[in-house]
């Protein structure tokens, strides 16, 4: 009895207990609390590993991750940013630039009011150090690059650089491994001399802090995180009237794909970098978080990143050295069935190797019937009339082969890639469907590149082609580039394929000269036609499909994001054009400024 | 007189092995679980039309019933039919993988164990530097560095770590036993060592063998599916780890495609519970104190 009775008591005393906290609790207003409110000023990038080493960050110590940092986006900037939705050379740390007559010397007029984080100005002087920096130092990323193509930089004044090219060329304001502008991703980047002077070995040095011109000062930086906080003194906002939205940004790792999917549905995420959603998580994200959207409302939703996927031919060895051989393989090869499967519809077969952009139309519709007479699409009947050609019959087992040996190709793929391991898994039960019995060997890491750059494959892909621009990628085919099996190539879409044709390389010197003389379209086009024509004849790779990049944006605290409805900028948070998403440019066009992303509801 | 009743003790345990594995419930059922499911894989396997297991053969992504048995993944390939592959192959890998390590280990442990010397130093310091190093650790290692081999190759890796334990303790076993009556006899009446090991010694290991092959096979299995869950599996063939691989790598956990993970996990416990109890079979009757009644 006095049991029952006091737990009758301690019930009757908890019930009171809980009536008095719900009253407290509904007398308190609800409100955002601190960590809504700091969220809700923050933006977080989520990418695809840790960080390895946290306390580096000199953008030019070789091994520097550019992509998932953030660094050359928050911390740097650079002279003009190359805007591909708009065709926009946007000019920033600098004004304007201006070649001499015959294209050896380029003249750069820098911005007044420009700051270092630190207070110190931003002059020629620092241009003129970080170039004298590259050629003293070759071992900092793209030093040998930038040393072939730059002679010296002059300082006229403190506002005005002269860089003096080692031969002629119109385009060298536009190659980001010589000049300080970001068209595809990065570019030569623009270090403090006063502090850089009294380096001693600018290849170990970890410029902790890192001082830039940026609109964002580093605050920390660990192995799961690299944190930003917006800087009240930057330049721009004197100069130019504007401030970033966001008072943080976080390029963060919180884990896998399926983490990361977790994240975007839940806001904790902004949007992911690129090669991490898969269409399929990407469309379970989308049916739980409705403010997620990507690039297109509809199938496809990636955006087309500038460097489309092909398939790459070792022409300096048997078999692949026969472009019959070539053009069988090719047929083979289903483009359809690659982006069903592989992509998940997320992207566009490709029959070139250029970008799906509007500027870039008119060519590809010059050279639509040499496409159509090419080798590039499915066709098995085709392929078996090009194997036949080249002396190969079918054996007992269904596989071509000739003198008693298979046609047996070397398939190499970067097996550290969910991408690469998709689309060659396609691949290879295509090829052997149609009778050729591919061997297949995913690498990683280093090996990787040793074994492409020396050209121990038959087959490799799916490999980019950047940076899409149509003389660059042109130029990527050109002999100058052809190295001996072996030896290793200038990179892996920088010819690893040993392609080498005379009349190939005239064409594109011809576009070179052409554009230096600022020869109209129809010139270059017909240009363009000529290369193409031996191009396809010769086939050195086999295209297969425009580059998705399926990086979705959350609408929940930001909204402004560029999209196929209002492509004022590209999606790339692992570019260093990244800032401009943030802040915003001011347009070549109209002069006015396109503003960045703002407050969500603002 | 007293030597004929303890010959007769040991002519019935030597007959009694396998009728004591066959009588030991959990040997029999584990057995038939395994031999079922590694058969129903092989025939139909067999049946199947090769072209059917090639990406693109099926509509991407159905759930298990409609149209085929276990559902499809997003390659557009029948769950099913790449468990007909994956078994078979998963249950190679661990055949070979647990008889190089077993006969390897044994080899190794008897030679060291009974010569003794020199040769048992070197030996020695052999097996306590391959424990004592991580095994997955150098597998990874060496996958990673053999990017793209076969289901053979990849079991053979793992048989070349699987050696050292094994060694170990046939070693202790051939030191204890060699120094009984029986090997003084057989030493004596002119056999060599190689003789005394093969004839002499190997008999009293057999069942201690059984069960670590047992052992070691899943092992095998476990450490081939763990490689190709990282990706260091035999890419162009299908195991049970690789399946995982590749629903792993299309999110099928995130986008709720769960009969493309769940059939490889489902598979991988039941093949390890049937050989589990057929561990413990061979343990109960290699060790009669271990038999429970029933």
């Amino acid at each position: 009895m006095s049991r029952s009775r006091s737990t009758l008591v301690i019930s009757l005393l908890l019930l009171v207990a809980m009536l008095i906290t719900s009253a407290c609790t509904a007398a308190v207003p609800a409100g955002p609390s601190a960590a809504d409110m700091e969220r809700a000023q923050t933006l977080n990038i989520a990418v695809s590993r840790p960080f390895a080493d946290p306390t580096l960050f000199n953008i030019y110590a070789p091994g520097f991750d550019r992509s998932r940092t953030g660094l050359g986006a928050m911390v740097h900037e650079y002279l003009f940013y190359l805007n591909m939705e708009t065709g926009e050379f946007v000019p920033w740390l600098a004004e304007s630039y201006e070649y001499n007559d015959d294209y050896t010397e380029i003249t750069v007029n820098l911005r007044d009011g420009v700051m270092w984080s630190d207070g110190e100005a931003f002059t020629a002087d620092d241009i003129v150090f970080t170039y004298e920096m590259l050629r003293n130092n070759p071992a900092l990323t793209w030093a040998n690059e930038s040393n072939k193509a730059v002679a010296n930089v002059e300082k006229i004044d403190d506002l005005t650089a002269k860089f003096i090219l080692t031969e002629p060329n119109p385009r060298q304001h536009l190659v980001r491994e010589t000049f300080p502008a970001v068209g595809v991703w990065s570019g030569i980047t623009i270090v403090p001399e006063h502090i850089w002077r009294d380096v001693e070995d600018p290849v170990t040095f970890k410029f902790d802090p890192p001082i830039g011109t940026g609109p964002y000062l580093l605050e920390s930086a660990t192995e799961s995180a690299f944190s930003y906080t917006r800087r009240d003194d930057w330049w721009g906002t004197e100069v130019f009237g504007v401030t970033p939205a966001p008072a943080k940004v976080n390029f963060m790792h919180v884990g896998p794909e399926t983490s990361v999917a977790l994240s975007l549905s839940a806001n904790e995420i902004d949007s992911p970098a690129i090669g991490i959603l898969s269409p399929g998580a990407f469309m379970s994200v989308k049916e739980r978080n409705p403010n997620i959207k990507a690039w297109t409302e509809e199938a496809p939703y990636a955006w087309y990143d500038p460097c489309p996927r092909a398939l790459l031919f070792q022409m300096g060895k048997p078999p692949m050295d026969d472009p019959l051989v070539r053009k069988g393989i090719s047929s083979l090869i289903d483009r359809d069935q690659i982006v069903a499967l592989a992509y998940e519809g997320a992207t566009v077969v490709s029959d070139n190797v250029w970008p799906e952009y509007s500027g870039l139309q008119p060519y590809k519709d010059a050279i639509a019937d040499v496409i159509a007479a090419s080798a590039v699409t499915y066709n098995p009947e085709a392929a078996e009339q090009y194997f036949t050609e080249a002396g190969y019959a079918k054996d007992a087992d269904g596989f071509w082969a000739k003198d008693g040996e298979r046609l047996a190709p070397l398939l190499m793929t970067n097996g550290d890639t969910p991408e690469a391991m998709k689309v060659t898994a396609v691949i290879v039960d295509q090829l052997e469907t149609g009778g050729v019995a591919v061997e297949f060997q995913p690498l990683g890491g280093a090996v990787v590149d040793a074994a492409i750059l020396a050209g121990e494959y038959d087959l490799y892909g799916p490999q980019a082609f950047c940076p899409g621009t149509i003389y660059e990628n042109m130029e990527l085919f050109h002999g100058k580039f052809f190295v001996p099996l072996g030896e290793p190539a200038p990179w892996y879409e920088r010819n690893s394929f040993r392609y080498a044709n005379p009349e190939y390389d005239a064409a594109v010197d011809a576009m070179l000269v052409a554009l230096g003389e600022n020869a109209d379209e129809a010139t270059l086009i017909d240009i363009y036609r000529q290369a193409m024509e031996v191009w396809y004849n010769d086939l050195p790779v086999t295209p297969l499909n425009q580059a998705p990049a399926l990086v979705p944006f959350n609408y929940t605290y930001w909204d402004g994001w560029p999209s196929a409805e209002n492509p004022w900028m590209m999606p790339v948070n692992w570019w260093a054009t990244m800032n401009l998403l943030l802040t915003g440019y001011e347009s070549v066009e109209t002069g006015e400024w396109v503003p960045g992303i703002r407050a969500a509801g603002q | 007189m007293a030597v004929a009743p303890v010959q007769d003790a040991i002519v019935e345990s030597r007959k009694g092995v396998l009728w004591e594995l066959q009588r030991n419930r959990k040997f029999t059922i584990g057995g038939a679980i395994f031999l079922a499911m590694l058969l129903i894989a092989l025939i139909s396997g067999m049946m199947i039309d090769p072209d059917l297991r090639k990406s693109g053969s099926f509509p991407q992504r159905l759930p298990p019933g409609e149209g085929t048995l276990f559902g499809t993944t997003s390659l557009g390939q029948s769950v099913a039919i790449q468990l007909t592959e994956a078994i078979p192959n998963s249950v190679q890998v661990g055949l070979i993988a647990a008889a190089v390590g077993t006969i390897l280990g044994a080899l190794i442990g008897f030679v060291s164990g009974y010569f003794g010397g020199k040769v048992d130093n070197v030996l020695r310091i052999l097996i306590d530097v391959f424990l004592s190093v991580p095994s997955l650790l150098f597998l990874i290692l060496i996958a990673a560095l053999l990017r793209g081999v076969g289901v053979t190759a990849m079991a053979l890796i793992i048989g070349a770590f699987a050696w050292p334990s094994p060694a170990r303790q046939v070693r202790a076993q051939v030191l204890s036993l060699k120094e009984r009556g029986f090997v003084q006899v057989a030493r004596l009446s002119g056999m060599n060592g190689m003789e005394i090991i093969l004839i002499e010694l190997m008999p009293h290991m057999f069942q201690w063998l059984g069960a670590n092959f047992v052992n070691a096979f899943i092992a095998a299995v476990l450490a081939e599916s763990g490689l190709s869950i990282l990706g260091l599996g035999p890419s162009r063939e299908m195991t049970l780890g690789m399946m995982i691989y590749w629903a792993l790598n299309y999110s099928a956990i995130f986008q709720n495609l769960w009969w493309w993970w769940l059939a490889p996990v489902i598979t991988l416990m039941a093949l390890f519970l049937s050989l589990y109890l057929v561990h413990i079979g061979f343990d109960e009757v290699s060790n009669p104190r271990l038999r429970t009644e029933g």
